[in-house]
């Protein structure tokens, strides 16, 4: 049925957690743009045919100038449907950056894998775009908005950490599922990568 | 001043010296992953530290080898950089200065409800390693010494330091250094130089009370999570959470008997007027809407204390069940056989309970059999001569729906600690992350997990507790002691653990009691959750008010498991413990039996 795979690639995207990222579903948006590609060629044989007839195939109201119709409008939904998925996709990506971090590489690995080469170049324009700005303006934007309670955070280690452990005065080991109490400036990245939780009560 | 005896002073020091500005590292904080008692004190004390704004790192250890891999050698290290550790609930019966290889710049605090203390860990000399042990604390002891203890603390740190400074060479002697409990040996050593003979009546003596504080045998003091409390209590940072984790703390140590019944109550006397004064009586117990409806408003958060049954877990099994398997009423009515079914059914009849209402699960039962349940229990139970079957203890209200006991709080968190699988001591540490979550009130759901596994436990413990009790030949005596091993490879998922093995212990021993049988210590084994390792607990008996000794196992074993030349791990943080190479037990049972 025309129209469903597009409607399928966005109930793809929607069936996912909020704010988190699927797979690219390249499969499905390649038949959908196979299907639009396929609409776009029976119009064209369909006002062709028209043409050949003789009528105006403007003002014309016969079986094929609303069969072009219906691939039209199936043709447009499935743009919709592809733009949709690409533009929320994008979204994350710029929001990844803006809480995670602006460096590609320091992203856990299991959400680059769910980048697309695009993807990737995308979000290494906008995190370069959004240094130059913050070193022009001279503020780092991408801190949480909310102003902490309190400077220090209690977190338990969940998983490995083995490189550059940097904190700001003391050194510690993040052996896995030891607890902290540190500042949080030192947390915050370890937090945002899903390497360290924070304990609440 | 090594041996502090104020919780105060020894908080002091613990912030001086974490928040020196020379030190390059956090304070660092290794609580015992082997009891709930050290994560309520580590709860508490992590909240004080947090509201003086003073960083930590924690690491769950589970025995002393585990404490240099998290500490990546800075505690042996000779560098000027300080460093500052916190042992909760273990380390004092061991020479932490020699254990722990500890270099001139490491400070060790140690909050351990373990007694006896090792010597050397309270004498005045010894800077770096600080036992918090309150005076209110040694004279309340179920064991009492008759002499000074710290003279005999300095006395002896001082001869092991002349010992070392004079012959440094000699490597013997330094494994001996924390064996010194085995004066006799020594003295029995003809090869000795006649130095110290020489020395004369106040050696002799000094030797004496030396032997006498260590052949005591081991036992317990205060718990951890009650002294810590005091701490927060006298800092004005108490709060009723930490409140809640005192009472856990105490009903701990009365759940796995190690404290005397005397000491329970004055304890429970004590933590009763905190409640009382912390306003958990006059809270509001009705909400008048604005169109003049009442509704009971949630029992947000208070703790009350009230007369609890000796059921275990009976809020979140059946009264059937729970009555079938705690250890208490199972043992009395022998409900392991078809005649003990029998009575206990009977019993239920007599006392007016429907058996169908009985066997519902407990939040359904009826309301008419919960509200006569203590007064039918206290009327029928003294013929069977279950004469304390109710006893005080605390509960927690919370929200609308939720109430829990402390002892079933003990029991679930218990079995989350004990629940570790294979050798790691990673999963032992990620065991002690979930019982940490689930002690929280925002976790009931993990706490019912470990309130189900419990009850796993004590099934377990039931049959295998039965079936050594019924097939002859199952319990070996020997002179002094008797022994059982669990065979069941199924069962022993469950029991391979330290306090649950203690638990079937202690249920033997009860049963056995009930049998006639004269009382003697228990030894049990049971293979452990390592490949080829057999878990050995031993039992001495509930700590009575006047007796003259502990759990005299903890030498013992050493001396026993040195003797067999056994591969053996005696690093846990109970020296009655002891992990043993499977072909290795019947020789050190035999080695065992000359010891004691």
């Amino acid at each position: 049925m025309y129209g469903r795979k597009g409607y399928q690639l966005v109930k793809d995207f929607a069936s996912g957690e909020k704010g988190q990222l699927k797979p690219f579903n390249s499969k499905l948006f390649d038949e959908t743009v196979e299907e639009c590609d396929q609409n776009h060629h029976l119009i064209q044989s369909l006002i062709r045919k028209m043409q050949q007839e003789g009528l105006d195939v403007q003002n014309n109201r016969n079986a094929d100038h609303y069969g072009a119709l219906i691939h039209h409008l199936s043709l447009i939904r499935n743009k919709r449907c592809l733009m949709a998925y690409v533009y929320n996709r994008a979204e994350i990506v710029r929001d990844l950056a803006w809480r995670v971090g602006l460096e590609l590489l320091d992203l856990p690995s299991e959400i680059q894998e769910k980048l697309t080469t695009l993807e990737k170049e995308y979000f290494k324009n906008h995190s370069i775009a959004l240094k130059s700005y913050m070193g022009k303006v001279g503020i780092e934007l991408n801190v949480d908005m909310v102003p902490p309670k309190d400077p220090y955070i209690k977190v338990r280690v969940v998983e490995d950490i083995d490189e550059g452990i940097v904190l700001s005065d003391k050194t510690t080991n993040f052996a896995r599922h030891s607890m902290h109490f540190l500042k949080r400036t030192d947390a915050e990245p370890y937090i945002a990568r899903g390497q360290m939780e924070e304990l609440t009560g | 001043m090594v041996r502090i005896e104020k919780v105060e002073s020894f908080y002091a020091r613990l912030r001086e010296s974490a928040t020196s500005p020379s030190s390059q590292n956090p304070l660092m904080i290794f609580p015992s992953s082997s009891d709930v008692d050290s994560i309520c004190a580590l709860k508490v004390i992590t909240h004080i530290l947090e509201s003086d704004s003073i960083q930590y790192s924690c690491f769950p250890v589970s025995s002393f080898s585990d404490i240099q891999k998290s500490t990546n050698g800075s505690l042996c290290s000779s560098s000027e950089s300080p460093v500052t550790i916190l042992l909760i609930n273990w380390g004092c019966h061991r020479d932490l200065k020699v254990v722990l290889k500890l270099g001139p710049a490491a400070r060790v605090f140690v909050v351990d409800s373990h007694r006896p203390i090792h010597l050397h860990n309270l004498s005045e000399q010894n800077e770096q390693v600080i036992v918090l042990h309150t005076d209110d604390d040694e004279r309340q002891a179920d064991l009492a010494y008759d002499f000074d203890v710290l003279k005999l603390a300095n006395e002896s740190f001082q001869l092991h330091v002349e010992r070392e400074e004079s012959d440094v060479e000699s490597d013997e002697e330094e494994e001996d250094e924390e064996e010194e409990e085995d004066e006799e040996e020594e003295e029995s050593d003809g090869d000795r130089p006649s130095k110290r003979r020489k020395m004369g009546d106040g050696v002799k003596v000094f030797k004496k009370l030396k032997r006498d504080y260590y052949r005591m045998g081991t036992f317990h003091g205060k718990p951890s999570g009650c002294l810590l409390f005091e701490l927060s209590h006298m800092l004005r940072k108490n709060t009723n959470e930490l409140l809640w984790l005192a009472c856990v703390s105490l009903t701990d140590q009365f759940v796995h008997e190690r404290l005397t019944d005397e000491r329970y109550q004055a304890a429970v006397m004590e933590l009763e007027q905190h409640i009382n004064s912390s306003g958990n009586i006059d809270k509001l117990t009705s909400v008048t809407l604005k169109d003049g409806t009442k509704v009971r408003a949630p029992d947000c958060s208070r703790i009350s204390y009230e007369e609890e049954p000796r059921l275990m877990l009976l809020r979140e099994w059946t009264l059937f069940d729970s009555m079938l398997c705690s250890s208490y009423i199972a043992i009395k009515l022998k409900t392991w056989s078809d005649n003990g079914i029998k009575k206990l059914k009977l019993l239920l009849a007599r006392m007016g309970f429907a058996l169908i209402e009985c066997q519902q699960k407990f939040p359904y039962m009826s309301h008419e059999v919960k509200r006569k349940m203590k007064q039918e229990f206290d009327r029928f139970l003294p013929e069977y001569g279950l004469n304390d079957f109710y006893y005080r203890s605390f509960l927690r209200l919370h929200g609308y729906s939720s109430r829990v006991s402390a002892a079933d709080v003990v029991y679930g968190i218990t079995a989350l600690l004990e629940s570790f699988l294979g050798s790691g001591g990673s999963s032992a540490s990620k065991q002690f992350g979930e019982a940490y979550d689930a002690l929280s009130l925002n976790n009931l759901d993990k706490l019912r997990s470990g309130m189900q596994q419990a009850i796993k436990v004590q099934r377990a413990i039931l049959r295998q507790g039965s079936a050594a009790i019924t097939k002859t030949g199952c319990i070996r005596s020997g002179r002094k002691f008797r022994w059982v091993k669990i065979e069941d490879s199924i069962d022993a998922k469950y029991l391979g653990y330290p306090q649950a093995l203690t638990k079937f212990c202690y249920f033997l021993m009860d049963a056995l009691r009930e049998k006639g049988a004269r009382m003697k210590p228990m030894l049990c084994a049971c293979v452990s959750q390592e490949p080829g390792k057999i878990l050995v607990v031993g039992v001495c008996g509930k700590p009575r008010l006047g007796a003259v000794r502990g759990n005299a196992f903890g030498n013992a074993f050493r001396k026993a498991a040195q003797e067999s030349r056994a591969d053996y791990f005696h690093e846990l943080f109970e020296s009655s413990w002891i992990v043993l190479d499977a072909s290795a037990v019947n020789s050190f049972m035999i080695r065992l039996t000359e010891k004691l």
